[in-house]
């Protein structure tokens, strides 16, 4: 199962030219700034909007058909759900438009509910669910006439960090386990990295780079791609410390990071923390007391330079990228093997829960 | 929070108020209450509400079923001249109903335009029940049309759009998510519709005439009992005024917007 689609549309004064391929079994991250045209690659894909190019799913060409006859499964950003359907009757919503009697649907809805959202009551009205329980309702509604392409669309946007630890899990699960094509629409590059295979990077309206992540951060193609690909992401157990903190314990070594607001102080496995290299200051010698609580010492592998700026990675442990600007490279003398502390502050590091593969 | 308002809005409100009192308190205060028994069970009365009844369910009912899809064209489409038909629909809300009569009848009177094939296939329009639930009929389809278009705005159309993404047909789609989440403001609107053809006289007066039983609807009663008994029509017009005051109340400002 694979799928081929070559997007063409223009309003008015935006353009979407792009090239999308994916292959069974393969998650395809569609990933881009806001406004780049993401939502309406989806819309195309779903056959919602005028379109002018091909689109090839198991070598059949679906782009002429309407949408209620693509063999799709989409989630919407904010889900979308009926507000005048219960929770069943939503998931049920896309085998009852097929022809499935009334209880066969709902029996079917009822057992992917099981797997999807256990603790969500059958009966509830969409408005009583808090974000995280949305959006695992409507990625039921998705899957649960086993459509063979399934498309979510920015499936975390407007959630909050438990709403994200919620949906996590479930994503990655639904993700693994779809026996088809996957596309994870995101503008969030942790998201991406942590969730799909391989990205393509959007930006106005076009293609600027696809590949796995290593091909993007070994030779990012715009400055968008470059930035992401330096996010530094560091994954493990998260430890309560005192004072409001907590340690992050990764494999490569420990990271000092600001406890989240909404999280209870106990030990949580499956941590993300994502680090902004611009965040991290580049020192030449061991700096004196000050406030970073993140202070970690190791040679300099690479320098790359972005217009102003360079990306300066640090071989500590974990290693690290740091952004700096070309001042700063000539001033502090930096070339590659150059010993250097690299410092950050704990409340720096952003924190989501939710397994990491 | 409410707000004060200046002394002299206060005062024209209250104006505005006993402008619509005033002519309730007059009806109150000159019907003949020792006579309400028997003319509530008078003939005229008992056959006027019948047909009132009739006339009004029937009205709202053809209503719904032109309107709506109407409403669902204006809200959904655009096309050459939509602004004309636009305008058309709404042109019985400000049209003289005796002109929506006269109208009618050039169309669908005996010698009107559909006038012989209508009665070619037994459809006796003009002086008849059904003639006056048309006429009621013309002049409040617009309040369904405005109702429907209306509520298509306010319309989250991404849940129609993840409707059609999840394999709904165009008229599954429409059945099982557009009308249903529309169905608060088409009730609203029918609701009025059915209060606008309840009051409804000049159409039905000069379409389908001032017959008992027949068409003499609640006003036409009013009216005809104003030429002979005044006494007769106040109370009548009591009862008009009971029955519109309970549907209002009973929609709680629900068709301009507010309320729940």
């Amino acid at each position: 199962m694979s799928l081929h689609a070559e997007i063409s549309t223009a309003r008015e004064t935006f353009e979407v030219r792009a090239t999308i391929e994916a292959e069974e079994g393969e998650t395809l991250a569609l990933l881009g700034p806001n406004g780049a045209g993401k939502t309406t690659v989806v819309l195309a894909l779903a056959g919602l909007i005028e379109e002018q190019g091909m689109i090839e799913l198991d070598g059949v060409r679906i782009d002429r058909l309407p949408p209620e006859r693509r063999p799709l499964g989409v989630t919407f950003q904010g889900g979308a759900l009926f507000p005048h359907l219960s929770v069943l009757a939503n998931v049920a919503f896309p085998l009852r438009a097929r022809g499935v009697s009334r209880r066969l649907a709902e029996s079917r809805a009822s057992a992917t509910l099981s797997q999807l959202a256990p603790n969500v009551r059958r009966d509830a009205r969409p408005k009583s669910l808090s974000g995280g329980e949305a959006q695992r309702v409507a990625l039921a509604r998705a899957i649960v006439h086993r459509p063979r392409l399934l498309l979510l669309d920015e499936p975390s946007s407007g959630l909050d960090v438990r709403g994200r630890a919620e949906l996590r899990p479930v994503l990655i699960d639904t993700l693994a386990t779809f026996p088809g094509v996957r596309v994870l629409v995101t503008h969030d590059p942790v998201e991406a990295m942590t969730l799909a295979d391989r990205v393509v990077i959007l930006e106005d309206g076009r293609v600027t780079q696809q590949g796995t992540f290593d091909d993007v951060r070994r030779m990012p193609a715009s400055r968008y791609a470059a930035e992401l690909a330096g996010v530094n992401l560091f994954a493990g157990r998260l430890e309560p410390l005192e004072g409001g903190a907590g340690r992050l314990v990764t494999t490569e070594g420990e990271v000092v990071v600001g406890w989240p607001e909404d999280l209870p102080r106990d030990t949580t496995e499956n941590v993300t923390g994502t680090l902004r290299p611009s965040d991290v200051v580049v020192h030449v010698e061991a700096p004196g007391p000050i406030s970073a609580r993140n202070v970690w010492r190791g040679p300099v592998e690479d320098l790359a330079i972005y217009g102003e700026r360079v990306r300066v990675r640090i071989a500590s442990q974990p290693p690290l990228v740091a952004e700096v600007t070309t001042g700063s490279v000539n001033q502090l003398g930096l070339v590659r093997g150059s010993e250097v502390w690299a410092s950050f502050k704990a409340v720096e590091v952003e924190i989501s829960v939710g397994a990491h593969r | 929070m409410r707000r004060r308002l200046p002394t002299a809005v206060v005062a024209l409100a209250v104006l505005a108020a006993a402008f619509v009192l005033l002519p309730v308190a007059g009806l109150l205060a000159r019907a003949p209450w020792e006579r309400t028994g028997e003319l509530l069970t008078s003939d005229v009365a008992i056959e006027g509400a019948r047909v009132s009844l009739i006339v009004s369910l029937g009205a709202a009912a053809l209503s719904l079923l032109v309107g709506v899809p109407l409403g669902l064209l204006l809200g959904r489409t655009s096309f050459p001249g939509l602004t004309v038909v636009r305008a058309l629909a709404l042109l019985p809300l400000v049209l003289p109903p005796v002109v929506a009569g006269i109208g009618l009848l050039t169309a669908f009177g005996r010698r009107g335009l559909l006038g012989g094939p209508a009665r070619a296939i037994g459809l006796e329009l003009p002086f008849t029940t059904a003639g006056a639930a048309i006429a009621a009929a013309f002049v409040s389809f617009p309040f369904i049309v405005l109702a429907v278009d209306a509520g298509l705005r306010s319309l989250d159309t991404g849940l129609e759009d993840a409707a059609a993404s999840l394999g709904a047909s165009k008229w599954y789609v429409l059945r099982k998510v557009t009308l249903p989440l529309l169905a608060p403001q088409i009730a609203a609107g029918a609701v009025l519709a059915w209060a606008r053809a309840l009051g409804e006289f000049g159409a039905t007066i000069t379409f389908a005439g001032n017959f008992r039983g027949e068409t003499q609807t609640m006003p036409l009663a009013v009216f005809e009992a104003l030429q002979s008994d005044p006494g007769a029509a106040t109370i009548l017009s009591l009862v008009l005024v009971v029955l519109s005051l309970a549907v209002l109340i009973a929609l709680r400002g629900r068709f301009v917007g507010v309320g729940s």
